[in-house]
């Protein structure tokens, strides 16, 4: 079937809802461990499981649907309270939900996903004979579909593919509170009326005119545009309940008409059985480009916002009040404020709930806790919680390396915790805030914490300090050991994690989208790890400099404080310039030699530092003017250019001028670098 | 049509300009714009021929120095210097130099290959040189003179640059 026609089309549709579809079964299995009576749970998984199933057969992925529809028959079951869900059962289903998911990802690889299902089929079909219920079918026998073509039609259809149309049997349910409902279905012609033909409905025209038809309404339309332009249109019109877009392939017409229309009414009946199903939204898909170019654009309306208000002070100095620099005044301030709505909501448009990357951690944990032989209670909180799409694909990898050290390192086994006095089972949350500008995730564990002394002992025979340096350290600074490249904490290397990559990795991968993490453990009462995360990485708040005559931005979150330091304070300890500050030393540098920019050389009787901090060390740089906080637009310095330490990128500035992004991370580890480079010669 | 075909293989679209008292030309189909001096950010830490970066409407754009990229004597900007804004596999990079003349059409017959000795700029950055009234004009091998040795020396840069 599927080598009569090409399917590729719709290759991309089908694996997007069956990631989907996956990650909902997957969501909802682990719920139901949790909560085996739960008939909603069943019903979820069910109706995904229909789902794949439906779209696999369409496809010609008959392993997958054949596994789907076993899981089904096991559901169905469940569901009417003849077997009983068991943590075997639960073992079973998301050995099926990994199998599906292996599919998938071999079907996505361009290969037929084919899988040998035998095995889990065969498990399938003995818990179905244990439950000693005849196997009930779960697909109804085909109801004769309404949308038969006659022979006039199919050749409507036939010549319109020969010109390169394609036809879609589209399958509308209007809203139940939907009052004019011919009113509806007049819309709905009208506007796919712009994108193609309607060749055929169901009700006819002149009953649904006359209102003489339920809720459903289905047709022929035969379109030069693809699918999602359709479902747009549709889309795009209210008290719409559900909509079927299915392409109609000729060659294959009866069998494919009609196994749509099955399909189409399964769907139906499913969404009886479960009100809770999600109303398809009056929502649009949208490449991710678009958001950026649309970023973009905003980002340059910004930097005229800041010209026009500068034009603005400028007049204002030059002529006084007068009437016009005043109308201006109101102009500028005006699209100031549209201009930052504007930027406010497009970046909303980019924003993606955490729950994206939270949802696949309940399972992770399970298995993990299971091979591990550890009771843990996952608690996540915050799903909801929104990010910027570039911030959320860089989170999931940190995340991941905290739960699993959690599991595996930080709760104890069983017996260990009542030993200790604690409740049986471990706790894991995973919690997401939104905080002013930031966004907070804390991992958090009841387990064991984590002993500064023995991270000091493990950093010491890893080589990684001296003897020395760990007599100095207090408990806060030997707890930041564990993020140092090549440490460790696991006494033993389990299968999990403890392969001697671990919190460096964190912390570096968390830096890179300008975030932070702390470490608070109490030793026998568990771990907390605090990542802040900016909102976004396309604009950030920073804090504007002048160095000579060069411009430079501090991205606000790394700055701690801005300090006013006369000459006669600064010390020079070992050629390095420091300075005290409440009763702390703190390490100066001049912004220009950092950098390589030959420096004036003077030092004026006063001048302000910036003091940054980064991995719980600060450094002061001098500069030679503040000019003050702003919000700036990051733009890359390009290919050509690339990646230079200590530089994140570049801004456009009122003015027209460029300025240069601080990337604080590199520059103090250049800095320090240097100190110890000084230090040792 | 086809006549009109003939033509434009045989013969190469150049924008000319000067650099050091001598012509050269480049590829009109890779130049992008041609812009007066403006001001130019400074990046540390790159190659010395990398002036910095300018503000194209909006974009950030690198400039390199062709002066220095071919070292040559370096020399006061005058009213009459340009940056020519070129795109070379997809990478857009402004050039300075000294002033732009004219777009020309030089038949292919009068280009030869680079010859094996050149005073002045390395035979490795020509892609050959062309006659064109009792002229000699130097035709710059693009993708060349923007990256060969940029990443050694983009490496150098780290090495040598910076923090003294």
């Amino acid at each position: 079937m599927t080598s009569q026609f090409d399917m590729t089309q719709y290759l991309g549709v089908f694996l997007d809802e069956a990631e989907e579809q996956l990650r909902e079964m997957d969501q909802a299995i682990i719920l139901l461990e949790q909560d085996p009576g739960d008939i909603n749970l069943l019903n979820r998984i069910f109706r995904a499981a229909h789902t794949i199933k439906g779209a696999a057969a369409t496809m010609g992925f008959e392993s997958m649907a054949s596994l789907t529809h076993d899981m089904e028959n096991i559901l169905d079951k469940l569901r009417r309270k003849e077997m009983t869900v068991t943590r075997e059962v639960v073992n079973v289903l998301l050995a099926c939900l990994d199998h599906l998911q292996a599919m998938k990802t071999e079907i996505a690889a361009g290969k037929d996903g084919r899988g040998n299902i035998l095995s889990l089929s065969g498990k399938l079909q003995q818990m179905l004979a244990a439950g000693d219920v005849p196997v009930q079918q779960t697909v109804q026998p085909a109801e004769k579909s309404g949308l038969d073509l006659n022979e006039i039609e199919e050749n409507v259809v036939r010549a319109a593919q020969v010109k390169g149309y394609r036809t879609y049997h589209v399958a509308v349910t209007l809203d139940r509170g939907c009052i004019m409902k011919a009113a509806r279905a007049y819309i709905i012609f009208n506007n796919l009326k712009d994108a193609g033909e309607i060749i055929k409905t169901v009700p006819s025209t002149e009953d649904i005119e006359a209102e003489r038809f339920d809720y459903h309404i289905q047709m022929l339309l035969v379109t030069k545009e693809d699918m999602d332009i359709i479902k747009n249109i549709l889309n795009a019109i209210s008290e719409i309940e559900s909509i079927k877009v299915i392409p109609v392939e000729l060659e294959d017409n009866g069998p494919a008409m009609e196994q749509a229309v099955v399909q189409e009414q399964q769907v139906e009946q499913k969404a009886e059985l479960a009100l809770s199903e999600k109303k398809l939204g009056q929502t649009v898909r949208v490449d991710v480009q678009r958001l950026e170019n649309l970023m973009n654009l905003v980002g340059e309306l910004v930097i005229d916002r800041g010209r026009l208000a500068q034009v603005g002070a400028y007049l204002r100095n030059r002529l006084g009040s007068e009437e016009l620099v005043e109308t201006l005044d109101e102009v500028s301030v005006h699209i100031g404020r549209i201009t930052s709505d504007l930027q406010e909501e497009i970046m909303k448009a980019r924003m993606f709930p955490i729950e994206q990357v939270f949802n696949r951690f309940p399972r992770m944990v399970r298995d993990l806790a299971q091979k591990a032989g550890k009771e843990v209670e996952f608690i996540v909180e915050g799903r909801e919680t929104e990010l910027d799409r570039t911030v959320i694909e860089e989170i999931g990898d940190p995340l991941i390396h905290l739960l699993r050290n959690a599991i595996d390192h930080g709760i104890e086994t069983s017996e260990e915790r009542l030993k200790a006095g604690k409740p049986r089972v471990g706790m894991v949350k995973l919690m997401a805030i939104h905080q002013e500008n930031q966004i907070v995730i804390t991992v958090e564990d009841d387990g064991r914490g984590i002993n500064p002394e023995s991270v000091k002992k493990k950093a010491l025979a890893n080589g990684l300090i001296s003897r020395e340096t760990a007599a100095g350290l207090n408990e806060r600074e030997a707890l930041d050991l564990i993020f140092l490249p090549g440490f460790s904490t696991a006494q033993v290397v389990s299968s999990v994690s403890g392969r001697g990559v671990g919190m460096d990795i964190v912390r570096s991968h968390i830096e890179r989208i300008n975030g932070t993490v702390e470490i608070d453990t109490e030793v026998g009462r568990g771990t907390l790890f605090t990542i802040k995360l900016p909102l976004t990485l396309a604009i950030s708040r920073s804090l504007l400099v002048y160095v000579g005559e060069r411009v430079f931005a501090f991205p606000l979150a790394n700055v701690v404080e801005i300090l006013e330091i006369a000459r006669e304070s600064l010390q020079r300890v070992q050629r390095r310039y420091v300075t005290l500050v409440r009763g702390e030393v703190l390490p100066l540098f001049r912004l220009d030699k950092v950098l390589g920019f030959r420096g004036t050389g003077e030092t004026p009787e006063k001048f302000p530092v910036v003091v940054v901090s980064f991995s719980d060390r600060r450094l002061g740089f001098i500069v030679d003017t503040l000019i003050g906080e702003q919000e700036i637009v990051i733009k890359s310095l390009g290919d050509y250019i690339g990646q230079i330490p200590g530089l994140a990128g570049a801004t456009i500035m009122g003015d027209g001028r460029v300025a240069l992004i601080l990337d604080v991370r590199g520059l103090v580890g250049k800095a320090a670098g240097k100190a110890n480079n000084e230090l040792a010669s | 049509m086809a006549a009109q075909k003939n033509k434009s293989s045989s013969e190469q679209q150049l924008v000319v300009f000067h650099l050091a008292g001598e012509t050269y030309g480049i590829d009109i189909s890779s130049v992008h714009e041609i812009i007066r001096m403006q001001t130019i950010t400074e990046v540390p830490r790159t190659p010395d021929f990398v002036e910095g970066v300018i503000n194209l409407r909006g974009r950030i754009v690198p400039v390199i120095d062709l002066r220095k990229r071919f070292g040559l004597r370096l020399e006061e900007q005058t009213a009459n210097s340009r940056i020519i804004v070129v795109e070379v596999n997809g990478v857009t990079v402004g050039m300075t130099v000294d002033a732009v003349s004219e777009v020309l059409r030089l038949p292919e017959a009068n280009i030869e290959p680079p010859p094996a000795m050149f005073s002045g700029v390395d035979v490795s950055y020509l892609k050959g040189v062309g006659k064109w009234q009792e002229k000699l004009i130097i035709l710059l091998n693009l993708d060349k003179v923007l990256y060969a040795d940029q990443q050694r020396a983009l490496k150098d840069s780290f090495k040598t640059g910076g923090l003294a």
